[in-house]
């Protein structure tokens, strides 16, 4: 903005002084950007060889008085190639300028400042916002998926507005989070205070078409300077700002559907009962109680009823925004507001948000910039039951619901589950009563504000000033009317929270250049940061009437409950980075940081990073090498830390167990809450990398490849004790876990043919994860944790089909031979759960006002243990709906087949088909996938056409997102597989992503 | 506005940055052990909290008591939902949970025997008539009491008794008299012997037998300071004399079984077993009238899905809506009761019954699946005086104490003696206390084979199976390398 300022300030100079030269004619025109045909303003057109000059205005106008000999006209303007026109007699030219795909003068956001991308010593990983504009989308983090090399992103939940994982170049912590520190505007997100009445995102108050930049921190290099938050990687959010000049409005408004895709396919009434009458004459059962309960497949007219189609729909989404945004020489403003809704593909489920933003920025002066970003937003959740083996979550019980049964009486109401014999399977639920009567609500009000004031001490030296804070106040509601059997008189809880996290910080930036050859650059600064959470559930049972819905509408009192939980940390940190001729660079960063969560001989940790780069192609031997643009070297090494744990475990606690546990006889019961462990301090990561950037052939190909390898130091670990000592672990820090592998990014220009461009990014991110140490120099934990493995795996026997003979299921066991069943020993890590390589692929024609976007995003080399199948694949042998792959199974001696013969209960002979305890490796499959995320066509009007009626943008598009996918994986999704980490199981009752389907238009004025 | 007013501002700014410098929290959810136990009311809860974990659903509240018929021949499976099926058919590694869960309930009496160790006498309150020494002495016995039922329940599960061990197997279990307060308190131990592991609760419940008040002497004259304590909902000198009768009977001491039997009908407000009118009934009264040692339940203790999820009605009937009803009594335990037993009575086998006796022994009478859990009732005391007369020949004595419990069921007095004596004495016990996890056991203290029900399918399961031991919890045994797991596995 300065240097608009200055520029035009020249270009009235220039005005005034060459009206006393000897000027003959006009040269005017407009200045067009290439891409997408707006004028761009305060470009520099020079008459080559002369002081003669212009600026474009805010249009992209100019008007220049020029020698009747002509000549050339020089167009310059940063991020675009400068271009060289002759004038020749023309009185009119217009030129469009290309954009420059070196970007070797793109700035990115770093911690506590920007950098030039060019001279940057460590790994960020940078996106910019337009590819999250007009996407629908619910989170930011949604949007990077398979952006970004080295971040791993996956669905915890395809329930709108859900949670995600995200991790940065792998999963260091045991029990510890993983998650990155999300640091929007400034502002450290906390990662607690969602809903707990359905996944929610605590990223979710953010929209994500206010967005300007992500960046992700991934090494040491770039993220030590948050010191002891760094270890997981850290992503900083930008969002949009005002720009100088007219007011511009915007607004986007979509539409579409969301579907649900590759459901399991169920057996119907006939089926089912054939099946099941089956399972009761091979288990020397009478069949007469099998038809009693299951019906009788010889019936004609036997019933059938399609409970998947009952509970899944199609649902309808919508976003609608407006921003404007606009600013003079002292102030910029951008304000925006925005509502957004989705159904679920599930019944009852959606997810609803508002939001409004307001960015300004003041510079009362050449020194002092003061700034706000203000932001509202509230969202509202209904929730479904997922990710376990509720039989009352509609993604088990959808499945597992007898065909024989219907969900209705024959008056219409919802009938007693299941029909035949009410009581005998899912505990009574009938799940469509269920789902459409219980209550399931999340509401969410949340604010994500900064303030921040910068003063200029002197030429290069600046202090800043930084107040923050994301605060949410929440209130769930759980309501299960009477009317559902099990339920009787009803049930009703109501949580209400607050979450509040605040940061404040303040900074001293220098940089100073000493001659063309040294470049010094520096910052200081020291950070508080705190926490809080607390809230209280209440709860009441027994309602005169299900339209009552005051908890003090309620007849029994239940245990009421409130948590608080808190934490602070400060830490005062130092960067110093010297460049010299813009070809040696080294950086070298400190931070000191103390957390509450560590006794107090422990609180304080060191963390440190130090990196080096050498950009080859500025040296003069270089110079001969024409396709060679740029090419960069770099390494870096650092320390950061991790103290992501529960809050006060330091220290050895005494309380009540709360809740249902809280008394005995009326009196109130106390017990040892935790063991502490006054010696616990911080998980120390030391990461160490080394990677190339280089832009090739005119910069059409850029990319850069890079190794990185961080150890996962003093783990703070749950070191488990024998439970005979009457508590199950203490923290303490011990064990070490080990993330190496490749992150590579690619982006090319494939071709760029008149008004045809095609342009391809892709990235690709290995990953190993290993554990390397245990506490106590122990080499295993269990069955969960083994010294050399991933610290995610599945254990189990391995299947080894059904002995064609008798139709039971075998297993190997650890000698090799086959056997009915197995001991702990016979189990071994079949499979991890831990992605082994991820990344994206985007492809995006241009042709004219026409782009397409295709975009398709993969992971690979991980397992998954599919605990539907536990129901599912059972042959029959449960009171459950099986899949149609059940109609497989053995029935005579010499068939060949993988589903065992159907018996009743599933234990032949006392062995139970599916392996109790450790289950085999017949569940898992490899969840490997590619999908086809996200296809845009959209279509730009011609500038030309708008502008009659005043518009600068007018943009029709036609979306699709998650529309094919190509997996072996025998779920229904390989996105959703993560979700119970710790029971063994990938997948159980999950929640699937939907497909979507929009359309929509952007108008700009 | 001039250049100082921002200067103003950065600098207030820059102040709150840096003052805003507290890093020092507290967790008001909890206190350190000395601050929780340095008075009787918290070492009382403490106690509770003892109390409370018993009742959990993998002990007294569902499977102690049904895991001892499942493993023997008293139930069939109703409903397949995975559960029990496994037990019925005994199979291989399926009860770990009670180590854990045991051994929490054993370091909450470890830390209330400590700290009432420590615990000035002018901190504990007298009232009336009870003074402080006996108030404090009360709660040092309930701790006794306590810790020995955890100690008898994993005992019955994972050691042979004393005098009865296959291939001269004879580890107990692991003994803790001491509170685990820092880390190295969690050592890793080896298992004592089961004789050292059997003296170890005879002396603790011989000393709460001198520390506990008789039932007459708590209720209204506990101290009001604290608090509620009501026999028979927590531990008295008759639950002492009672439970230690039950570990002399596990041990085949009869003569000593037979005495404590007798002296714990003695101490009971009311010795006479309920008469056989009201013997159906007394299952849905609250407080089961036989009750010498009961865990009481309430509404509160459980969430909105524990009653239907775990709750002993739902796992044993169908009487409300989302119950489970897994499991009915087997063809077997209905053939053993005699034509005019009133036990008979508490079967129903109707269509709604899915056509199987279902037992009314766990009605959920307080109310949405609740119920209090009886752990010693008078029945066993009679029963344990004549098995222990008839072992050791003293058949008149035998009958008395048999016919007492006969006369009250609807049934004879029995003239029987010797063998036939004791096998309808073995067969009373059977019917008493089906449901309520005696079964399995009374076949292993003694060393004899388990018969399994012909719907099970399964095979008498000899005694010297290695399944009649369950497996130690796997983890444990890797975690900790001076634990031996049980043979077999």
């Amino acid at each position: 903005m300065k240097k608009i300022l200055l520029v035009k300030i020249f270009s009235m100079l220039m005005l005034v002084t060459s009206v006393a030269w000897a000027q003959d004619r006009t040269v005017s025109g407009r200045v067009t950007s290439a891409d997408d045909g707006s004028g761009l303003p305060g470009v520099n057109v020079l008459l080559k060889g002369t002081d003669t000059g212009s600026i474009t205005d805010v249009e992209g106008n100019y008007r220049l008085s020029l020698p009747t000999t002509g000549g050339t006209l020089v167009f310059s303007f940063v991020g675009f190639v400068t271009q060289e026109v002759a004038v020749g007699s023309r009185a009119v030219v217009d030129v469009q300028l290309a954009s420059d795909v070196k970007q070797l003068s793109e700035v990115v956001v770093t911690g506590y400042g920007v950098q030039e991308k060019r001279t940057l010593t460590g790994s960020i990983s940078s996106l910019k916002g337009d590819v999250l504009q007009n996407v629908p989308i619910q989170s930011v983090d949604r949007g990077i998926q398979g952006r970004l090399a080295g971040v791993q992103v996956s669905s915890q939940s395809g329930q709108p507005g859900g949670a995600l994982n995200v991790r940065v170049r792998g999963i260091g912590s045991i029990n510890a989070s993983n998650d990155p520190l999300w640091i929007v505007d400034g502002v450290q997100m906390g990662r607690f205070g969602q809903s707990t009445q359905g996944s929610s995102n605590p990223l979710g108050s953010i929209n994500p078409n206010d967005i300007e930049s992500v960046e992700v921190l991934k090494d040491a290099a770039s993220s030590a300077i948050y010191g002891a938050q760094a270890a997981n990687g850290v992503i900083l959010v930008t969002t949009k700002k005002g720009k100088k000049g007219k007011t511009k409005l915007e607004i986007n408004a979509q539409y579409g559907t969301t579907q649900p895709f590759n459901l399991y396919e169920m057996m119907n009434g006939q089926q089912f009962a054939a099946i099941k009458e089956e399972s009761y004459r091979n288990a020397g059962l009478p069949v007469a109680t099998s038809y009693a309960t299951f019906g009788d497949p010889n019936e004609s007219n036997l019933e059938s009823h399609d409970w998947v189609n009952e509970m899944f729909q199609n649902g309808q989404l919508g976003t609608y925004d407006l921003t404007m945004s606009g600013g003079d020489e002292k102030t910029s403003f951008l304000l925006s507001a925005s509502y957004q809704f989705q159904e679920g593909q599930i019944i009852a489920s959606d997810w609803k948000r508002g939001t409004a933003r307001l960015n300004i920025t003041h510079k009362p002066n050449e020194k002092l910039t003061i700034g706000a970003n203000l932001s509202l937003a509230y969202q509202r959740t209904f929730g479904s039951i997922a990710n376990g083996n509720f039989v009352n979550g509609p993604f088990q019980a959808a499945f597992t619901a007898q065909p024989t049964s219907s969900p209705y009486t024959p008056e219409g109401g919802f009938a007693l589950y299941p029909t035949r014999a009410p009581g005998s399977h899912l505990f009574g639920y009938n799940i469509k009563q269920g789902v459409e009567e219980e209550l399931r609500l999340g509401r969410t009000p949340q604010t994500v504000s900064s303030f921040n004031i910068a003063y200029e001490i002197m030429p290069g030296l600046t202090l800043s000033g930084f107040a923050g804070v994301d605060a949410s106040f929440g209130t769930d509601r759980n309501e299960r009317p009477g009317s559902i059997p099990v339920f009787a008189g009803g049930q009703i809880s109501a949580t209400s929270r607050r979450t509040i996290s605040y940061n404040t910080n303040a900074t001293l930036n220098y940089t100073k250049k000493f001659g063309e050859i040294h470049q010094i650059s520096g910052l200081a600064g020291f950070e508080y940061r705190k926490e809080e959470r607390g809230g209280i559930t209440a709860s009441q049972f027994t309602y005169p009437n299900p339209a009552l819905r005051l908890l003090s509408s309620g007849a029994t009192a239940r245990p009421a409950g409130e948590f608080f939980f808190d934490n602070a940390r400060q830490g005062v940190f130092g960067q110093v980075k010297y460049a010299m001729k813009d070809r040696y660079i080294a950086d070298f960063t400190l931070r000191r940081d103390g957390s509450s969560r560590f006794g107090s001989n422990s609180k304080y940790g060191t963390f440190y990073a130090g990196s080096v780069a050498y950009r080859i192609t500025e040296e003069s031997f270089m110079d001969g090498i024409t396709w060679l643009d740029d090419l960069k070297i770099r390494a870096a090494y650092g320390k950061v830390g991790n103290s992501d744990i529960a809050d006060y475990d330091w220290f050895t606690a005494f309380g009540s167990p709360g809740g249902n546990n809280a008394g005995y006889l009326g009196g109130s019961t106390l017990r040892l809450a935790r063991l502490g462990n006054d010696l616990i301090s911080w998980e120390n990561e030391i990461q160490t990398s080394a990677g190339i950037d280089f832009a090739l052939f005119g910069s059409r190909v850029t990319g850069s490849v890079e190794y990185y390898d961080n150890l996962t130091q003093q783990l703070l670990f749950d070191v488990p004790l024998p439970t005979d000592s009457g508590v199950g672990s203490v923290r303490g820090n011990s064990g070490e876990v080990r993330n190496n592998g490749f992150d590579i990014e690619l982006g090319a220009v494939v071709i760029d043919r008149g008004s045809f461009k095609w342009n391809v990014t892709a990235n690709l991110s290995t990953l190993k994860n290993e554990l390397v140490s245990l506490p106590n120099n122990q080499q295993r934990i269990g069955n969960t944790l083994i010294v050399g493995e991933p610290i995610s795996f599945n254990y189990l026997f391995q299947f080894a089909g059904i002995n064609p003979a008798n139709g039971k299921a075998m297993i190997y066991d650890t000698l090799g031979n086959l056997s009915y069943s197995g001991v702990a020993r016979d189990a071994a890590v079949r499979g991890s759960n831990i992605p082994t390589y991820f990344g994206g692929l985007a492809n995006n024609f241009s042709y004219k006002g026409l782009n397409l976007e295709v975009f398709f995003q993969y992971q690979g080399g991980n397992q998954a243990f599919n605990g539907d199948l536990y129901n599912l694949y059972a042959s029959g042998s449960s009171a459950n709906n099986q899949l149609v792959s059940q109609l497989e199974r053995w029935q005579n001696p010499g068939d060949i087949t993988n589903v065992a013969r159907s018996f009743q209960g599933g234990v032949i002979d006392g062995f139970a088909q599916n392996f109790g305890t450790f289950g085999s490796t017949q569940f898992q499959s490899d969840a490997s996938y590619m999908r086809l995320k996200q296809v845009t066509l959209s279509y730009s009007l011609p500038s030309n056409l708008i502008s009659k009626m005043n518009l600068t943008n007018v943009r029709v598009f036609i979306q699709g997102l998650n529309l094919w996918t190509f997996t072996k994986f025998d779920g229904i999704d390989p996105e959703v597989v993560s979700n119970n980490s710790g029971t063994g199981v990938s997948t159980f009752g999950v929640y699937p992503v939907a497909k979507q389907f929009m359309g929509g238009i952007t108008i700009g004025l | 506005m001039n250049i100082k007013l921002y200067k103003i501002l950065i600098t207030v700014l820059l102040t709150i940055s840096f003052t805003a410098c507290d890093i020092d929290t507290v967790d008001k959810s909890a206190l350190s052990p000395a601050q929780a136990l340095d008075n009787a009311a918290g070492v009382q809860s403490v106690v509770l909290s003892a109390y409370r974990i018993a009742h959990e659903f993998n002990f007294y509240g569902q499977q102690v008591n049904l895991h001892g018929d499942a493993f023997a021949d008293n139930i069939e499976i109703v409903n397949r939902t995975g559960r029990y099926e496994q037990e019925w058919v005994n199979g291989i590694g399926v009860y770990a949970n009670r180590w854990a869960t045991a051994y929490r309930g054993i370091n909450d009496t470890n830390y209330a025997l400590k700290f009432l160790a420590e615990l000035p006498i002018a901190k504990v309150p007298s009232s009336g008539t009870l003074s402080s020494q006996q108030v404090l002495n009360h709660l040092r016995g309930e701790a006794l009491f306590i810790r020995s039922l955890y100690y008898m329940e994993l005992l019955r599960v994972y050691s042979y008794e004393p005098g009865k061990e296959v291939n001269g197997f004879n580890l107990g279990v692991i003994l803790r008299d001491t509170p685990t307060e820092v880390v190295s308190d969690a050592d890793k131990r080896a298992r004592s012997t089961n004789l050292e592991s059997y003296q170890f609760v005879e002396a603790d419940l011989l000393e709460a037998t001198n520390l506990l008040l008789p039932a007459s002497a708590i209720g209204a004259a506990w101290p009001a300071s604290l608090g509620t304590n009501t026999f028979p909902f927590r531990a008295t000198r008759a639950a002492a004399h009672a439970l230690l009768a039950r570990h002399y009977l596990n041990w085949s001491r009869f003569a000593d079984a037979d005495t404590q039997a007798t002296t714990a009908l003695t101490l009971v407000p009311t010795a006479a077993p309920v008469a056989a009118a009201s013997w159906v009934a007394s299952w849905s009264t609250a407080t089961h009238p036989e009750s010498i040692f009961e865990l009481e339940i309430r509404a509160t203790d459980w969430s909105g899905v524990d009653g239907p999820n775990n709750s002993m009605n739902s796992i044993t009937t169908n009487m409300l809506g989302g119950s489970q009803y897994v499991l009915a009594a087997s063809a077997e335990l209905i053939a053993a009761h005699e034509a005019s037993d009133v036990r008979r009575n508490l079967y129903i086998t109707t269509a709604a019954t899915l056509n199987k006796p279902q037992s009314r022994k766990w009605p959920g009478e307080k109310g949405a699946f609740v119920e209090n859990i009886p752990v010693i009732r008078r029945s066993e005391m009679y029963l344990i005086q004549a098995e222990s007369r008839a072992r050791q020949n003293n058949d008149a004595g035998a009958q008395t104490a048999v016919n007492a419990i006969r006369t009250n069921r609807g049934l004879t007095a029995t003239a029987l003696t010797g063998t036939a004596l004791i096998d309808l004495i073995m067969n009373e016990r059977r019917v008493e206390f089906a449901l309520e996890g005696f079964r399995f056991y009374d076949f292993k203290r003694l060393g004899l084979d388990i018969p399994k029900p012909a719907a099970s399918g399964v095979a008498t399961l000899p005694y010297t199976d290695f399944r009649m031991l369950q497996q130690l919890p796997n983890d444990q045994v890797l975690l900790n390398s001076n634990l031996e797991q049980n043979p077999g596995y």
